[in-house]
């Protein structure tokens, strides 16, 4: 394939070079440009008959004389210029595109046999006559001619054209077939086979793969059955192939291995982690230096995404205590906390960190620092938290004390860091928590409520059951409209959260009770009718979605219980949002009662 | 049902005129109560332009309006086709709960607007009736793979469904408005046949259609689905609305000119598509097209060459760019400009098996609606046929542009402003504007 590949290639070059810097052909596009399309092919015309190689005018001409109607008079003009250059193949390629425009299939056959008669061991006849073929909506034909043209070739010669027709008459195992002899030939093919097989339809890819993975095949077919099986999102399984099939040359095995490993990061799912993974650690083995230990960090970055924590700390547990060079050393440390931190080993990621805290990149030490101070106050101990966070002076730090003021039950301080640290301190969820937090306190005029603190906290700790209790009961300190009703409206959402209907209604109707026209009614109102169609009551939910959207309509939950309201009369779908969609409160971030980290 | 004849004789006298002696052009003297604008009734205008918060739900609350026996007017080209709505509890309840703004009228401003109206090209046509909506699809198919039940149900208009048996039964005439989605009346299965092989809802679709052949008294698939052809062919030369979409476009037109053809493939009937089918067929018969030539193999999921864009035979596949709706004079051309009435004139194209028109292939009274600049394709199309209309519209889903089998359906919730689904909803209120004939 290669050889005739460039030959034509070549010719065309030689056509091109041949052109002096023409400017009648530069009036003719200037012409073509204004739509004075006969004047343009007036100039078209005359510097081809001064210069019949010069690819710029035979293109223009062939533009402007398409859009007059009148193509067949450029047929006589190119008819000589081919009997003076037989040999270019642009010249035959325009012939055979133009009787095809103007539908004389003969001509567009007569022509193609002209060209295979001269040039009888190019593909390039062949290649470009069946692409006419399969533009006037001919695939079999186009099919037919291409393997007439490999009869004559031999080999696998246009094996590439047969892949793309045979793909797009939906004829994938052909398809595959015939990517597999491009791909051995020319491993450079494998992009354009990856993409194309990328789009087989489901049913038929068992079918490709029979094909790809065939033992009997070369290597570089797997290689290909590989990337195939990553582009349709089953990198593992294409890990499995590629490992197996990597060149022996360790370059061309590094390449493999690096490319695989782009592949997968676009995927975004724990398989897809471990899938990298696996080609970081083999690629991390074949090189040295410098590329060895980042593909190492990377590995461990990978494993620890798909969650082999223990894989992550073995990939970087040498290289951060070796002789690596500090910077990739402290990465890897940065990363090893990290991951020790999320294995749950609090006092060792720690320790660690206190070690390494002064070779630490600035970002990461804050980082750090914050995600072990958070881990700290999940555990409970509010103290050490506060000492990790003593000379941190940044905003997320700031957010973070409005946390532990909060968990004291100093209502009053929470509120000041909370607005201190501001919209922008960690992430936009960390935000919304905060904002949300922060608008359920002002609502509850209390300066120390040490019962609502430990309710917090154990909701932080994940103990949402205990938690509403302790906000139950911290309401009844509270009057109706000075934060009783807000927190058995949130107590309340926090069940519907956690699909616990029975309390929920309760603490939601009461709430209500309290104070049906505040601001906590519309959330109330909402979560309320969750609770109906999750314990099968679509009536009643429809009847209280009717009576917030009408009663509350400048609330900002209205939105979201119009599309409640859709759902209930089935005017849009639910099915695939899955069960919960319905019960995803929108003013209640999953963190908060799901006890989540500041990682 | 009234034919289009009579529908459009009252609509050229119903525009201005209507407004300056409203009287004259009703046989039947409307409440003050139930009529907007009369100047003796509040009035309630609903904005269709980028101040409409729901613009598909306000075709709802104005089909709603017209169900409880109101009557309305669609302003046509003001404020991108808003409605003019009768004041009350009713429809400003129905309003808050959708979500679709709306803004009371004195008196003083629809003297205002009326004036805007006479002095531009625009015009006011009453709507007096809810049109009886008919969706050809499979009596037990989900609305979520068709866009205009999608488009339906969303609104809160409501629709029937009707399939072979009913079609062939002559129960058309029950119904004003008749849309056609992804159907194939070639009878080959989308020509999924060979490609999807082996699933189940393919399975199910060959078992139903075939079963339903066999009860009908039709000896293929094709002959039936050519025999529903012909009953929907008939529905609109007495005077039906129809409005298809994506395959059954194209679909529906070779399966009426093909009535003495054998254009399936041999899977579908037994025997092997006419070798000179292409030249066979009898264009005459036809809404939109002539001059087709029929995609031959089996395996491409394609038809013929009438659509432009050919987006699952890969070698001649095109990509999507943006249509652009046409302007009509509102006076003189009340329907197209109908059909037309959006908040965006050029609109992103979407994918469907039918997703253009071929403009060779177009008829030449074929009314275009939308094209895309310099494309050899258009978007949107009307035309007349007997007593009746047809507007076809290419393309699958307007805001999953490119929709494959099995993909989540479009929660139009997260779409309220599309101005695609808006010319859905276009053709469902269109026949709403049908009236009494005129007692002459």
């Amino acid at each position: 394939m290669g050889a005739p590949r460039v030959a034509s290639y070549l010719c065309l070059l030689t056509i091109v070079g041949a052109q002096p810097a023409s400017a009648q052909s530069g009036s003719g596009l200037e012409l073509e440009r204004r739509g004075r399309h006969h004047e343009a092919a007036a100039a078209y015309r005359e510097t081809l008959g001064s210069d019949q190689a010069n690819v710029g005018a035979w293109l223009g001409l062939e533009r402007v004389l398409t859009r007059l109607g009148r193509l067949e008079t450029m047929m006589s003009l190119l008819d000589s210029a081919i009997s003076r250059s037989p040999a270019s193949n642009f010249l035959r390629e325009l012939e055979l595109r133009a009787w095809a425009a103007l539908g004389q299939g003969d001509s567009v056959s007569a022509a193609a046999e002209r060209w295979i008669a001269y040039a009888p061991e190019i593909p390039d006849p062949y290649r470009h006559w069946a692409r006419t073929a399969s533009r006037r909506g001919e695939s079999a034909r186009a099919i037919q001619i291409l393997l007439d043209g490999r009869a004559r070739l031999g080999g696998s010669a246009l094996a590439p054209e047969l892949a793309q027709m045979y793909m797009a008459a939906g004829a994938w195992a052909g398809a595959a077939e015939e990517w597999a002899a491009a791909v051995m030939l020319d491993e450079s093919h494998t992009t354009a086979a990856a993409a194309g097989l990328r789009q087989a339809p489901e049913l038929q890819r068992d079918r490709i793969l029979m094909i790809l993975v065939d033992p009997h095949r070369e290597k570089v077919v797997h290689r290909l059955g590989a990337e195939v099986l990553v582009s349709w999102n089953r990198p593992e399984e294409g890990w499995t192939l590629l490992d197996s099939a990597l060149p022996a040359d360790r370059t061309r095995a590094a390449t493999s291995l690096s490319r695989f490993a782009d592949r997968t990061v676009r995927i975004g799912t724990p398989g897809a982690a471990r899938a990298r993974a696996y080609a970081l650690e083999r690629l991390a083995e074949l090189t040295q230096g410098a590329a060895s230990e980042r593909a190492r960090v990377g590995a461990a970055q990978a494993f620890a995404d798909a969650g082999d924590l223990a894989a992550a700390r073995r990939m970087l547990e040498t290289l951060a205590t070796a002789d690596a060079p500090p910077g990739d050393a402290a990465s890897a440390m940065a990363t090893l906390i990290r991951v020790t931190l999320e294995s749950g080993r609090l006092e060792e990621a720690d320790t660690r960190f206190r070690v390494w805290e002064e070779r630490l990149r600035a970002d990461d030490t804050e980082r750090l620092r914050q995600s072990l101070a958070s881990a700290w106050i999940r555990r409970g101990e509010l103290g050490r938290a506060e000492q990790l966070l003593a000379a941190d002076s940044s905003i997320a730090a700031l957010a973070i004390r409005g946390w532990l003021a909060l968990y004291r039950g100093d209502l009053f301080g929470a509120t000041e860091y909370f607005r201190a640290a501001g919209p922008r301190a960690g992430s936009r969820e960390e935000a919304t928590r905060r904002t949300a937090i922060l608008a359920l306190l002002q609502n509850v005029r209390r300066d120390s409520l040490p019962r609502l603190g430990r309710a917090m906290l154990l909701l932080e700790q994940g103990d949402t059951s205990e938690a509403v209790d302790h906000m139950a009961e911290a309401a009844t300190h509270l009057d109706d409209v000075g934060g009783r009703a807000h927190l058995l409206a949130f107590a309340g959402r926090l069940c519907v959260a956690r699909s616990d209907f029975g309390r929920a209604e309760s603490l939601l109707q009461r709430a209500l009770a309290a104070d049906s026209v505040g601001s906590a009614a519309p959330a109330a109102e909402y979560a309320l009718a969750v609770t109906y169609v999750e314990t099968g009551r679509p009536e009643a939910a429809v009847r209280q979605l009717e009576h917030l959207i009408l009663s509350h309509a400048g609330s900002a939950v209205v939105p979201e219980a119009r599309r409640m309201l859709d759902q209930v009369r089935g005017a849009i779908p639910r099915a695939d949002a899955g069960e919960s969609a319905p019960k995803r409160d929108p003013l209640i971030e999953d963190r908060v009662f799901r006890g989540g980290s500041a990682v | 049902m009234i034919g289009r004849r009579s529908f459009l004789r009252v609509l050229g006298s119903a525009g201005l005129s209507h407004m300056a002696a409203p009287a004259v052009l009703s046989a039947r003297p409307l409440s003050s109560a139930m009529r907007p604008g009369t100047g003796q009734g509040a009035s309630l205008l609903v904005p269709m332009d980028d101040r409409q918060s729901n613009h598909l739900k306000a075709y709802g609350v104005t089909y709603r309006s017209l169900g409880r026996g109101g009557t309305a007017e669609w302003l046509l080209n003001y404020r991108d086709g808003s409605f003019l709505l009768p004041d009350g509890s009713a429809v400003r309840r129905d309003a808050a709960l959708s979500g679709v703004a709306c803004e009371p009228l004195s008196p003083g401003g629809l003297v205002d607007i009326r004036g805007v109206i006479q002095a531009n090209n625009m015009d006011a046509v009453p709507l007096e009736k809810a049109p009886k909506v008919a969706v050809y699809v499979p009596p037990s198919a989900a609305p979520w793979d068709d866009a205009v039940t999608m488009a339906l149900q969303y609104a809160g208009i409501e629709y029937a469904k009707v399939w072979d048996p009913e079609v062939v039964a002559g129960r058309l005439q029950d119904y004003e408005w008749l849309h056609l989605h992804h159907e194939d009346f070639t009878g080959q299965f989308s020509k999924f046949y060979l490609m999807y092989s082996g699933s189940a809802w393919l399975a199910e679709m060959v078992r139903q259609n075939a079963r339903t052949a066999r009860d009908l008294g039709f000896g293929t698939v094709a002959a039936l689905k050519k025999g529903v052809a012909e009953g929907i062919r008939r529905f609109v030369e007495q005077g039906g609305f129809l409005f298809a979409m994506c395959t059954a476009t194209e679909t529906l037109e070779i399966a009426l000119a093909a009535r003495d053809v054998d254009v399936a493939a041999q899977y579908s009937d037994g025997t092997p598509m006419d070798a000179r089918a292409s030249e066979l067929l009898e264009w005459s018969r036809t809404f939109a097209f002539e001059n087709v030539v029929l995609e031959r193999s089996p395996s491409t999921a394609s038809f013929s060459n009438i659509d432009g864009h050919q987006v699952n035979s890969p070698a001649r596949r095109q990509v999507l760019g943006a249509f652009r709706l046409f302007n009509f004079s509102a006076k003189i051309d009340p329907v197209p400009t109908m059909l037309v009435q959006c908040h965006r004139q050029v609109i992103p194209d979407f994918y469907g098996l039918t997703t253009s028109f071929s403009r060779s292939t177009l008829k030449p009274g074929v009314t275009i609606l939308a094209d895309e600049n310099g494309a050899p394709w258009v978007k949107y199309i009307h035309g007349d046929y007997g007593d009746g209309t047809w507007t076809f519209l290419g393309g699958h889903d307007p805001e999953d542009p490119q929709h494959q089998i099995g993909d989540p359906p479009t929660d139009l919730s997260l779409y309220p402003n599309s101005p695609g689904y808006r010319l859905i909803l276009n053709n469902v209120l269109f026949p709403a504007a049908q009236k009494r004939e005129l007692k002459t």
